[in-house]
């Protein structure tokens, strides 16, 4: 069996048609069974009730035939990437902001669903957290030097090897400058694109804003060379969410919580569609691209593509 | 015994009796005797000098040579701050100001510069004597070691070295040393940090047409310092650091290639580090990989290596692999100074067996 990259599979389906399920619900692609996760809105406002043949996808530009999958009885591992400074530093606010947005998630979640928090701060770190108590550890009590580290952090969390008969989605809380990672951020969209999970992002304050609440620090007005890297942290940011599928929503300084339950009601009111390639050679890199027969104005979200790596030969 | 905080009380008489401590033997508790973080640098040396000259038992060349080991050891303690650890090679000279002793905290890594000066000075002033040859030595070369930790390369090159040079003739160190603090404050960082704009590594950073008229001149001066067998491996790999920073990857990797044979885990590690780096540029990502695996086997857990290879793992389709170095990573912020700054500051690394070696050697 080739191993192949996966394209992640989300929640909730149509309301109206009893969906197909598999055999065996595997949330991973293979070479015989690829599966994407569709956002589709028009006017922006979920599009319900939809069924698989209202669904057109090409995989490298060959037309293929799609079943849709029942996402509600398949267990979701969540997880956050928030920043956070220590207790004692706590003046900004980021930390008890994460506290409570972490908080909050557990109680979003069903009794098979998981979370996990990955702190941005300048030392990465993760864990499935299982009560708020789990949460002040993870996210600050500890010294931290200040910075956000985010594209090691989306790494950290994108980079989680999930069973196959789950799905994961991954939610970053951050104004998308990254300050202080190790890897490049152009390392980002790379490992966004080869890793099984879904990407949305919870904006604070975009560079248009010219604040920035990343690491704790509130700043306005930054000097020209210092703008352009945080223009471009960000543009990397949104292109790798893209890429995934998910969402960018805008948030400013409004209700965090509420910004979480509107993204986790997205994944949920996306469609799981899932096909076997036909026509298309195996290994290397397959675009996708899902459109409705119909548009009618709809726009479609999903991942744009997978990679197919090459069997061993022996 | 609480140290002393020089706020309340008044700090000269504190530090004449840390001193005289340090003169006993007693090393750390002279230097916790007094709370140096709110001491000016021309504040604490101009309480040295009281001390030299004040007299005593022990006879000026003696106190002299005590009060520059007591200055070293005591600046190197005080400027291991918590930004110690990252901070860039961003010689002050000319860039922070102020630099006056009596207004720099001897808490700030300038002070290191100037406290070698000062040592450069007072060293310089004792008379040569055969047993106390090899202290002297140990002196020298810590004051250049602090120095160079605090990329103090003007103060290094004008202030320290022509006195030391002149003091140790020959001494292959002090060669090594002339010729990074030449060309080290034209080539800069590898990475700027500030907690508003983290630079990216190896792909943007702007080399001056200075820094590249001067490093071949740096990398000819290595090359006549590598004959001494002791410093051959440090000189290769200074120089596939110049020849990376030119983006001479062939090169490079020729000289990585050979300070591999370092004696010492850090130059191992650099040497894996930076040659990991160039196989990235080249996209030949399986010696990348190899070669990061090499530097964590010397040195463990470096956080840069560690992101790094972990990436590559997990672009190469190795995810599982990826995902467990990732999570092996201890759970406390890195204590282990990053490979870049080791490397860019030169003979900084050497401190803290030189300060202890001065200890050992006072007794």
């Amino acid at each position: 069996m080739t191993k192949l990259a996966t394209l992640m599979a989300s929640l909730a389906l149509s309301q109206i048609a009893p969906p197909t399920v598999l055999p065996q619900t595997v949330f991973r692609s293979s070479s015989d069974v690829v599966i994407v996760s569709a956002n589709v809105k028009r006017g922006g406002t979920p599009l319900r009730g939809l069924r698989a043949t209202d669904f057109a996808l090409m995989d490298n530009g060959v037309a293929q035939d799609v079943e849709l999958i029942a996402a509600d009885a398949v267990p979701l591992d969540l997880t956050l990437v928030l920043t956070g400074d220590p207790p004692d530093r706590a003046v900004a606010g980021e930390f008890r902001r994460s506290l409570e947005i972490a908080s909050v998630a557990r109680r979003l979640l069903g009794p098979s669903d998981r979370l996990r928090v990955v702190s941005a701060c300048a030392d990465v770190r993760g864990g499935f957290v299982a009560s708020d108590a789990q949460l002040p550890p993870l996210l600050g009590g500890r010294e931290t030097l200040g910075g956000v580290a985010l594209t090691d952090a989306l790494f950290f969390a994108m980079a989680l090897p999930v069973p196959p008969t789950r799905r994961h989605v991954v939610v970053a809380f951050t104004d998308g400058w990254d300050t202080w990672s190790i890897l490049d951020t152009e390392t980002l969209v790379p490992i966004v694109e080869n890793s099984d999970a879904l990407l949305s992002a919870a904006i604070w304050n975009g560079p248009q804003s010219g604040l920035t609440s990343g690491g704790g620090i509130k700043v306005t007005g930054f000097n020209p060379s210092v703008q352009r890297q945080r223009e471009r942290s960000f543009r990397t940011l949104e292109s790798a969410v893209a890429a995934s599928g998910g969402s960018v929503l805008n948030i400013g300084d409004s209700n965090a919580t509420k910004s979480l339950e509107l993204l986790l009601q997205d994944f949920r009111e996306s469609y799981i569609l899932h096909y076997s390639p036909r026509g298309v050679s195996a290994p290397g890199w397959h675009t996708i691209v899902v459109s409705l027969r119909q548009p009618a104005g709809a726009v479609v979200k999903a991942r744009k593509g997978y990679f197919v790596v090459e069997p061993p030969k022996w | 015994m609480a140290a002393i905080d020089v706020r309340q009380a008044g700090f000269d008489s504190p530090l004449q009796r840390s001193l005289t401590a340090y003169a006993a033997g007693d090393w750390d508790e002279a230097i916790s005797l007094v709370d140096f973080r709110e001491v000016t640098t021309g504040r604490f040396l101009d309480g040295l000098d009281q001390w030299i000259h004040r007299g005593g038992e022990l006879v000026a060349d003696d106190r002299r040579m005590i009060a520059c080991a007591f200055a070293l050891d005591t600046v190197w303690k005080t400027t291991r701050g918590p930004f110690d650890a990252l901070r860039g090679n961003v010689d002050p000279w000319g860039r922070v100001t102020p630099d006056r002793p009596d207004r720099v905290m001897l808490t700030s890594h300038v002070a290191q510069g100037i406290v070698a000066s000062w040592v450069a000075k007072t060293l310089g002033q004792t008379q040569r004597r055969p047993e106390k040859a090899e202290l002297e030595r140990l002196l020298w070369l810590a004051a250049v070691s602090v120095a160079s930790d605090g990329s103090a390369w003007h103060r290094l090159r004008e202030e320290v070295l022509p006195i030391a040079s002149a003091r140790l003739v020959g001494e292959p160190r002090l060669a090594f040393a002339a010729t990074l603090s030449a060309i080290l404050p034209d080539v800069g960082a590898l990475r700027t940090l500030d907690l508003l704009h983290r630079g990216d590594v190896l792909h943007q950073e702007p080399l001056s047409a200075s820094a590249r008229k001067k490093i071949p001149e740096a990398i000819a001066a290595l090359d006549k310092i590598r004959s001494d067998s002791s410093l051959g491996w440090e000189a290769d790999l200074w120089a596939g650091y110049f020849y990376l920073r030119l983006n001479n990857w062939n090169l490079s990797l020729e000289r990585l290639e050979r300070a591999r044979s370092a004696p010492e885990p850090e130059g191992v590690a650099m040497a894996a580090y930076l040659s990991g780096w160039v196989y990235e540029q080249r996209v030949e990502t399986d010696d990348a990989i190899l070669a990061y695996r090499r530097a964590l086997t010397a040195m463990p857990n470096q956080q840069e290596v560690v992101w790094r290879l972990a990436a590559l793992l997990y672009l190469s389709h190795r995810r599982e692999e990826a995902y467990e170095l990732l999570n092996s990573m201890p759970a406390s912020t890195p204590k282990t100074r990053s490979l870049l700054v080791t490397l860019e500051r030169g003979d900084g690394r050497l401190a803290v067996g030189l300060l202890t070696s001065i200890r050992r050697a006072l007794r």
